[in-house]
């Protein structure tokens, strides 16, 4: 399990783009479980929508992008970094809406990985339901 | 047509932080040319914009495409694919522009292709559908 702590040393990102709270399950390679908790306290709150407030589906799709990238996060890295850039993605669909107060948890699967490359396969659920899926590539550097 | 960004405000729902369009030139019925803004918290330091904060964009420029060929209601976006990342790390947010264009209609389910250019170089395209809810 990874806390807050440990995600700011493996990611690069910061404040409003860190969209990771914690990992729950690491299988190196394989798979990966995290999540974001979505709350009302957030930068894109007052433009999406002023009067209906939802997780914009491509902040999901960070949100995906960010943990998924943990299936390669090793604790024995020589600088616990996690560089890793988006080289692709596909087969993106939103399928319910995520309000604040939800609990994101993104389940990732490693379906390839070949030297500095991978892709995966993210689901997202809240309250294990379903809301979004997605592949998506990465280029390790 | 020309519109900018208090016009866009008039057809879109977003608001600042999340409005990302300065100003949008519809070229005929089914393609229009739109100049992204993106607030400064969502880009970095060295001048590039986030991939997800650029789909975000794109998205956007279709859902206006879609509103002014009379669409109404409230817009989902429902599936974004066939992305294609031609450069990778080059995100930037100055010369840029954003080609949209109209692809199919089933239902309530609207399909658009988005090209996403800098100095009318392809960088980054994708298709996306839109969910519109007329009530």
């Amino acid at each position: 399990m990874l806390n807050v702590q440990d995600i700011r040393k493996a990611l690069p990102h910061r404040y409003p783009f860190l969209m990771v709270d914690k990992i729950v399950e690491i299988e190196q390679n394989q798979r990966v479980v995290g999540y974001k908790n979505v709350s009302l306290n957030e930068p894109w709150v007052s433009g999406h929508f002023p009067d209906e407030p939802i997780f914009p589906g491509v902040l999901i799709l960070e949100t995906m992008a960010q943990i998924g990238g943990f299936a390669f996060w090793s604790p024995n890295s020589t600088d616990g970094q996690l560089r890793g850039y988006i080289s692709g993605m596909d087969k993106i669909k939103f399928v319910h809406p995520v309000y604040p107060g939800d609990k994101l948890m993104i389940e990732a699967t490693v379906t390839a990985k070949y030297n500095q490359h991978a892709q995966v396969k993210c689901e997202a659920k809240v309250d294990e339901k379903l809301v979004a899926k997605s592949v998506i590539s990465y280029v390790f550097k | 047509m020309y519109l900018n960004r208090n016009s866009l405000k008039s057809l879109l729902m977003q608001r600042e932080p999340m409005l990302m369009l300065e100003s949008i030139q519809k070229l005929d019925l089914n393609v229009l040319i739109a100049v992204p803004s993106y607030d400064d918290i969502w880009t970095s330091d060295n001048k590039v914009s986030l991939i997800s904060i650029v789909l975000e964009a794109m998205g956007q420029a279709a859902e206006i495409l879609w509103r002014l060929n009379g669409l109404k209601g409230k817009a989902y976006l429902a599936m974004i694919d066939k992305v294609e990342i031609d450069s990778l790390n080059l995100l930037p947010k100055a010369d840029v522009k954003i080609r949209a264009q109209i692809i199919s209609s089933f239902g309530n389910f609207k399909k658009s292709k988005i090209i996403y250019e800098y100095k009318e170089k392809k960088i980054l395209s994708i298709e996306t559908t839109h969910f519109f809810n007329p009530i």
